[in-house]
Order: structure tokens, then sequence, then C-alpha cells
């Protein structure tokens, strides 16, 4: 797989730093990631989706650089929403119109289509996917797994060079997620995906485990989930200090 | 965002946002302009009538509807109480009227629609050098929320009669406050990375 050969691909962290409040979640961070489909895993907390929020501009670093395709994120954020595209862990916090066709075409306005010329677009969009019953479709009469494909759609129809996804198979059912896995890998685009569900990243050429803020492991996707399944194994068997087991009690009612 | 819309069609989906939204500006002067209790009972039963007759579709805003009709018993029962009777009726006229009108236009109209009237009617401030596409979005994205709030409520609602038996009231005032800010952070956060900050 080849991104289109204008872009000057990758994204490269160079030293970054970044502290929420009084916790530092990166110190001089420095990653490049020139890979097609790159694994993010670790731990809840560990610092994925804070990465993917720099990546977009999303958080500003104390210090160090993000650029994505060569655009500084803090000097270019106008021209980020063509180059990379986030999808949040929560569809809901991410759609914001009423229907399918509205949500796709709003994506195009930073392209400054005219409303109508964007709505067609969308709709056009979906027709060629075989969605066009979806257009106007009202988003609370979709599952969780077509709100989590019409926020991948949306992203799509953007057409950015580097799609981030934020855990996306977390609340997916199996077909959901063969069916999400399957739309990442028809992707053109550079995708990076953080995820719990190792399965879907193992086959990647590239995985990065970060650990506090930190890369702890990064190669080979088997390689590297089988080595965080280990540490996770050998930490859930070392029972934590005084945790002895509760015992189940009777309901009362 | 959650949404109250309905996307089964219906004859107000027909008509254009921009006369929907002169409809309630009309109409909702006019119940204030009017204190005679008949001619506000006329207007609420064409109100109530135009609701109806959008059948089934109205389904996703009747537990606001009731919500609204409990309040509004709050306040002719206050009335009542204090002695004014009538008073309390064309409140709650007003009350019920008012709000139907407003649920009428968020079941029935896409967002892009209203946005389509924000920004017709801002374009005059595209002069004075006003980014009044954002100014639009901004003010639909208030009427957004207030749907998104109804929303959230009821399911924060449920989830307290699962758990106590018992409707959440006022009590889910804080935790309420608390998911809309929340949410409206992480609503500003998808904005910005889709439209570049």
């Amino acid at each position: 797989m080849t991104l289109p050969a204008s872009a000057e691909p990758g994204i490269e962290i160079a030293g970054v730093t970044l502290t929420r409040g009084a916790t530092p979640v990166f110190q001089g961070l420095s990653l490049s990631l020139r890979e097609p489909r790159i694994g993010l895993i670790g731990d809840n907390g560990a610092g994925k989706s804070s990465l993917f929020r720099l990546i977009c501009g999303l958080e500003a670093p104390a210090s160090g650089t993000v650029s994505v395709c060569g655009c500084d994120v803090r000097t270019g954020r106008a021209r980020l929403p063509g180059l990379v595209g986030l999808m949040f862990q929560n569809p809901d916090d991410q759609i914001v119109f009423p229907t399918v066709v509205e949500e796709l075409a709003f994506s195009l306005s930073p392209a400054r289509l005219p409303r109508r010329e964007a709505r067609e677009r969308a709709r056009e969009f979906l027709s060629a996917r075989g969605l066009a019953g979806w257009a106007d479709r009202a988003i609370e009469s979709l599952s969780q797994g077509q709100r989590q494909h019409v926020c991948l759609l949306a992203m799509l129809i953007a057409a950015p060079r580097v799609l981030l996804l934020d855990e996306p198979y977390a609340s997916l059912d199996l077909p959901g997620q063969a069916a999400l896995a399957a739309d990442i890998g028809r992707a053109g685009q550079q995708v990076l995906v953080s995820t719990h569900v190792l399965d879907h990243v193992r086959g990647f050429e590239r995985v990065v485990w970060i650990e506090r803020g930190a890369v702890r492991d990064d190669g080979e996707g088997a390689r590297v989930c089988a080595a965080y399944e280990a540490d996770v194994r050998a930490r859930a068997s070392q029972p934590a200090a005084g945790a002895a087991p509760v015992p189940l009690r009777a309901c009362r009612a | 965002m959650r949404s109250l819309y309905s996307d089964r069609r219906t004859w107000l989906h027909a008509v254009p946002a921009g006369a929907k939204l002169l409809a309630i500006a009309v109409l909702g002067t006019a119940f204030f302009a009017v204190d005679r209790p008949a001619w506000l009972a006329a207007g609420a039963a064409a109100v109530a009538a135009a609701f109806a007759s959008l059948g089934p579709s109205v389904r996703p805003a009747l537990r606001l509807v009731v919500s609204v009709s409990l309040a509004a018993g709050l306040v002719a029962l206050f009335h009542a109480l204090a002695g004014q009777p009538e008073v309390g009726l064309v409140s709650v006229l007003r009350l019920m009227s008012a709000s139907l009108l407003g649920v009428m236009l968020t079941l029935t109209t896409r967002f892009d629609e209203l946005l389509d009237v924000f920004e017709t009617l801002l374009r005059p401030f595209d002069r004075l050098g006003l980014k009044t596409g954002r100014l639009a979005l901004g003010l639909g994205l208030m009427l957004r929320f207030t749907e998104h709030f109804f929303v959230q409520w009821r399911r924060m609602d449920d989830a307290h009669r699962a758990r106590t038996g018992r409707p959440g009231g006022f009590a889910l005032l804080a935790p309420l406050t608390v998911r809309m800010l929340l949410t409206a952070r992480r609503v500003a956060d998808a904005l910005a990375a889709r439209l570049g900050g």
C-alpha cells in the first residue's frame, strides 16, 4: 500500500512534552510514524488518546514539535482537517447532525463547498458504497455499530491522508468489528488504530506499545502484541498487596 | 450528540425551515401578547391538533411533552394555591403551546436546514468581517444542545429508576450539568478536529 505521491507521508513527533494539570503525560517523546498501518496498544491512561489529540492539534505540547505530512500541527491548524481525521471512542461525541447525509456533508465544510453541493456529494458517496438508503435516516435510529460506521464515513469523505481511530472496536459486536476491520483494510490512507482488541492489530507491520507516556516496545505487530500480553499475564498473576478475594454475598432483597 | 429528529416523514418535514421558524416567532409572540384565556385555549388547541397530526413521528418526544405537562401542572397548582387560577391557566396554555411548537420544529427539521436559515439571516454581517458561518453553527448548536440535554436527562433518569426504583428528579441536576459540560468539551474537540479549530 502506498500513500499519494504528492504527500510527504507520515507523522513526526519530536521531543514532545505534554502535561495535563500537574501530571506529565509525555516527557520528550519522539516517534516517526510512516508505516501505512500502525497499532497503538497499552493500558488505559498510558497516553494513546493523548497522542492522537496531539497529532490532530487538539493538544498543544509544552515543548517539541508534531507534524503531519510535513505540516506543523500548531501553525497549520487550518490545513489539518484535510490531512488528518480522528474518530473518537464514542460516536455520540462526534456526530453533531441528526441525519446521516448532513453529518457526512458537514465533513466537507473545510473545503468550502456550498451546502447543497456538499449534500449531493454525501449522497453520491453513500450510494457508491451501497448505502443510499442511509442518507435520510435519523442517527438515533441507527445501532451503535452503524453510528460508528457513520463516523468512519464522515472521516473518509473528507479524504484526509491520515486516519486516527481511537479504540474503534470498544463497543462493537463481532460482526461490527469484522466490518470495521475490513473498512480499515480497504482505506487508502495511513491508518493508526489504538485498541485493546489486539487481534485487529496483530497483523500490522508496526505496533507501538505505550506505557506511562513512553514507548515500551515498538516493532512488528505479532511480536509486540505477544510481549504486551505476556506482561499483562505476569501482572495479573501477582495479586496486589492486601487484596484478598472478595466472597460473593447473597442478595438481601 | 443525541437528537429527537424523526426520520418518519410528515407534512411538516416538507415545510421549509425558514417558514417554521417564522411561524414559531409569530405564534410565540402572539401567545404572549394575548391574555384572554379563551383565545389562548383556542390557539393551544390548534397547536395540539397540529402536533397530533404528525402521528407516530412524535414518539421520540412524547416523554418530553409529558415532562413539560407535569411542570405546567405544577405551575397551575401554584397559581391556584395563590388564589389566581386564571393566571395559572394562562401560563399553562402559553407554556404548553410554546413547548409544542419547539418540539414540532425539532422533530421535523434537519440541522443543516436551520443553519441555512441562520446563515441567510446573518449574511449582512459578512460585510462587517464577522465569520457568520461559525456564528450560525454556534446558534444552531445551542438548539442542538437543548435536545441533547433532554435525551441525556432521559437516560440518566432511566439509570436512576433502574437502580432505585424512583425517578431521579432534582438529584440528577448536578450530574447532568457535569455530563453536559463534558459533552460540550468533547463536541468542541470533534468540531475543532473537523473544522481546523
